[in-house]
């Protein structure tokens, strides 16, 4: 469409773009009005934040429109061999891509984006409301690492995330391994081992805490009252839930296991044993890879079956003893009156923590991965 | 095929594009396709109780049928009333009408209020004792008031061979329990509901029945305003009653941490119990789903071993404060105490109020026909104090009820010592306190 224009045009746009972005961002984080404009600038800039929501996302979907037509039309060829380098071929596709990518785009920065850097930018700040918020450098950061709440928190949400990654994935890859073995009914039993996945974690949290109450209170106790029994109720509530879907994972990572190497095992006289550890195993490495990373980042993230379980109680002093990292920054952005900035912090920090730990992750078991 | 694969790209595409417009549709309503008369204002108020959200849907549908006008309420669920507000106060529509119940809202809430005190609304008012105030600033109206005390089966008391007469404080109170729960099995019912410790019934304790100990503290020490800590003077008291429910009733130990307070509200209304510490609000409750005879049910003071307290009363206050979104667009707020006077003045409002909220201190209320209320007045008119609300000043009241709560779990559970409870209530308002003025 613009793979002709020189390149001043190209920076031009770029530059428009950059600018419609900026302002839009600005806007919506309510900095606008509170940059020294005079006159008209201030009229505009005070109407623009006055204006709906949809004005400002326009604003700002069309600045990155502009930079992304820009940068996608500066012609180059497609290192790649494989890549289609024909005209014929790349023309259409240059010219329809803003088509088949702005819904996702759209999608994308309206749901992830904007509010990462509008929850970035206000960790800065101490806010009651978004729009009305006062410069505060690190000083939210400074609190949460003094916060004795959140470090328990922290602990706590990794030594669930590690049990419960180790019990779902050794739980989900036995049964799965088990109903692959050529068992009567074994759709029946996939189904029904599924079927915890599609209940809701907030309502899977109260049925879990009627059940266990209703256990325990054979044994004069409460869910909570101890925190132990709301660590491994959390577990087992998850194990339930989590079990069946990694299980369907590990099925489909089983049956494309090659026939003709497990043959080979058998008649070099593998034991079912060794060919489990030394053929199967490497062989679904991409299947575990997979169900470790779901399960750690659902575990890190827990957040309804929490609350709904044990809301964090039993409470030791300032500490929730069963409150994960999540309930946690919930907590934090109601708790205190005067500023719902620590908690925008600790989601900051929280969102680096996960991101951090699932790189990680997918790194070291992608390293055991075997090429078929 | 590839034509077909094209083609289901294109309507994948399409819909994509429907699902977004669609979605954010609901997310923003500013947006929405607005009705034609755009300058008469809209209405939008949240909700604070939710026993009364449908008398107040009905009531915005007449309004809006009558006037036009549209009249949006959204009901908060029970306990996230703090949490609910901050999220909708940011939305492009916040809610023009909204609760400013206590001091600690004032502190939040009180900067975003509308000074009510120049409005027409407010010459409606016969009194101003139930406003909150932000210096000289009228953040909120009280647009009805309360009263809890023990509500008594006098059919049940008399069953057991007892009278209302003989209960004039703690001691003849427990003496009545007491030989009713040892006589339990044979009577067939027992002396207390249980005392839940679910959080649909714990707030019966850790706000209403903990105002024993703070009010007679505050009173003793002359406190006028919130104070940033508490020394707990009267904590004893509060372990004697708190003592009395769990003991005298046929629900004990751990179970109440998880017993709720349908199930109390169920043992009293079905006649399993003879006292049940609630407030006015459960009249029409009891008298309507459970069809309990007016006549068979009043309200005692909660009486807690306190020198003198022979001459209490029930406690009256409120914690329905209307306040008015001072950033809303003028024509809502105009809309808004537009409605407010409505409900106040007109036949529809004022028979809802009646009979949702009882009293309500304005020039055309109704009498509400609620026996609770005529016992209240009785206690006043024999000249006994009333006891007011201090527990409104509890600070950042979700938490500090939940830390209490917890702690009177355990203890009730007997995995607990009662110096954990006095810790949650004493040390604990100081925390949030602190916490709550951190600047």
């Amino acid at each position: 469409m613009t793979s002709k224009k020189s390149l001043p045009v190209r920076i031009i746009l770029c530059a428009a773009g950059g600018c419609l972005l900026l302002v839009g961002l600005l806007a919506s984080l309510n900095v606008l009005t509170r940059l020294p404009f005079t006159g008209t600038l201030q009229t505009w800039s005070y109407a623009l934040e006055d204006a709906g929501s949809w004005w400002r996302a326009a604003i700002m979907l069309l600045g990155l429109t502009m930079i992304a037509v820009v940068l996608n039309n500066v012609d180059r060829k497609a290192a790649d061999g494989n890549a289609l380098n024909s005209k014929l071929v790349r023309r259409p596709i240059k010219r329809m891509f803003p088509l088949f990518l702005l819904p996702t785009f759209a999608a994308f920065c309206i749901g992830f984006l904007y509010p990462f850097v509008k929850g970035l930018f206000l960790s800065f700040t101490k806010f009651k409301l978004t729009r009305d918020w006062k410069w505060s450098g690190f000083a939210n950061y400074k609190d949460i690492f003094t916060d004795e709440g959140f470090r328990h928190a922290f602990w706590y949400t990794a030594v669930f995330t590690l049990v419960s990654l180790v019990v779902i994935n050794v739980f989900a890859f036995a049964v799965a391994y088990a109903l692959t073995r050529g068992i009567k009914g074994s759709n029946v039993f996939r189904t029904v081992f599924f079927m915890p996945n599609l209940i809701g974690g907030i309502v899977l949290g109260y049925i879990w805490s009627t059940i266990f109450e209703g256990i325990l209170i054979h044994f004069d106790t409460s869910l909570v009252l101890e925190s132990k029994f709301g660590f491994w109720g959390l577990v087992i509530l998850m194990a339930w839930q989590q079990i069946g879907y990694m299980m369907i994972i590990y099925i489909a990572g089983i049956q494309s296991v090659p026939e003709d190497i497990i043959e080979a095992a058998k008649i070099d006289g593998a034991s079912a044993w060794k060919t489990l550890w030394h053929v199967t195993i490497p062989n679904v490495m991409p299947s575990i890879t997979i169900c470790t990373f779901l399960t750690l980042t659902n575990s890190f993230k827990l957040f309804d079956q929490n609350i709904a379980l044990t809301g964090g109680r039993p409470f030791d002093g300032e500490i929730h003893t069963t409150e994960m990292l999540a309930l946690n920054i919930y907590r934090a952005l109601y708790e205190t009156k005067s500023s719902r900035g620590p908690g925008q912090a600790k989601a900051v920090v929280f969102f680096i923590l996960v991101a951090v730990i699932s790189i990680v992750q997918l790194s070291s078991t992608r390293k055991k991965e075997v090429q078929q | 095929m590839k034509k077909l694969l094209a083609i289901l790209l294109v309507l994948s595409i399409v819909f994509a594009f429907g699902a977004c417009a669609g979605k954010s549709g609901t997310e923003t309503p500013t947006d929405a396709p607005k009705p034609a008369n755009t300058a008469t204002g809209k209405v939008y108020y949240l909700n604070f109780k939710p026993e009364a959200d449908q008398a107040w849907q009905d009531l915005a549908k007449t309004y809006t049928e009558q006037t036009g006008v549209e009249v949006k309420v959204v009901t908060a669920a029970s306990g996230e009333y703090d949490n609910t507000l901050a999220a909708e106060m940011d939305k492009d529509a916040a809610p023009t009408m909204f609760q400013i119940g206590n001091q600690g809202a004032v502190e939040t809430w009180g900067e975003y209020a509308l000074d009510l005190s120049d409005t027409d609304f407010v010459k409606e008012l016969t009194t101003s004792d139930f406003n909150l105030y932000d210096g000289d600033k009228l953040v909120s109206v009280g647009y009805c008031y309360e009263a809890f005390g023990i509500i008594v089966n006098k059919a049940l008391l008399e069953q057991a061979g007892h009278s209302l007469d003989e209960i004039t404080n703690f001691d003849s109170l427990k003496a009545v329990a007491d030989d009713i729960h040892a006589r339990a099995a044979e009577l067939g019912f027992d002396a207390f509901t249980s005392a839940g410790l679910d959080g649909s019934s714990s707030w019966r304790f850790s706000g209403h029945l903990i105002n024993m100990p703070l009010f007679y503290e505050f009173r003793d020490d002359g406190v006028k305003e919130q104070p940033a800590e508490i020394k707990g003077t009267y904590m004893d008291n509060y372990k004697a009653i708190w003592d009395l429910y769990i003991t005298d009733s046929a629900t004990t130990g751990a179970a109440l941490a998880s017993a709720t307070g349908d199930q109390a509200e169920a043992e009293f209304g079905e006649g399993k119990a003879v006292f049940y510490q609630n407030g006015t609000w459960e009249y029409a409750n009891l008298t309507d789903n459970f069809n309990m005879n007016p006549e068979d049910i009043t309200m005692i003071p909660i009486y807690c071993g306190v020198d003198g307290e022979e001459k209490a009363g029930l406690c009256c206050g409120t914690e329905n404060c209307w306040a008015v979104n001072a950033n809303a667009k003028q024509e809502d707020i105009d809309a808004t105490l537009a409605f407010m006077t409505w409900v106040v003045t007109s036949d529809e409002g004022t028979t809802m109020m009646a009979e949702q909220f009882g009293p309500c201190p304005f020039k055309n209320a109704k009498t509400p026909e609620n026996v609770f209320f005529a016992a209240a007045n009785d206690y006043t008119a024999k000249g006994n104090y009333v006891v007011t609300w201090a527990f409104n000043w509890e600070p950042a009241v979700d938490d500090y009820r939940a830390a209490v709560v917890d702690a009177m779990t355990k203890y009730s559970a007997g995995q607990g010592e009662w110096d954990e409870v006095v810790k949650a209530a004493v040390d604990g308002w100081a925390t949030l306190y602190a916490k709550d003025h951190a600047e």
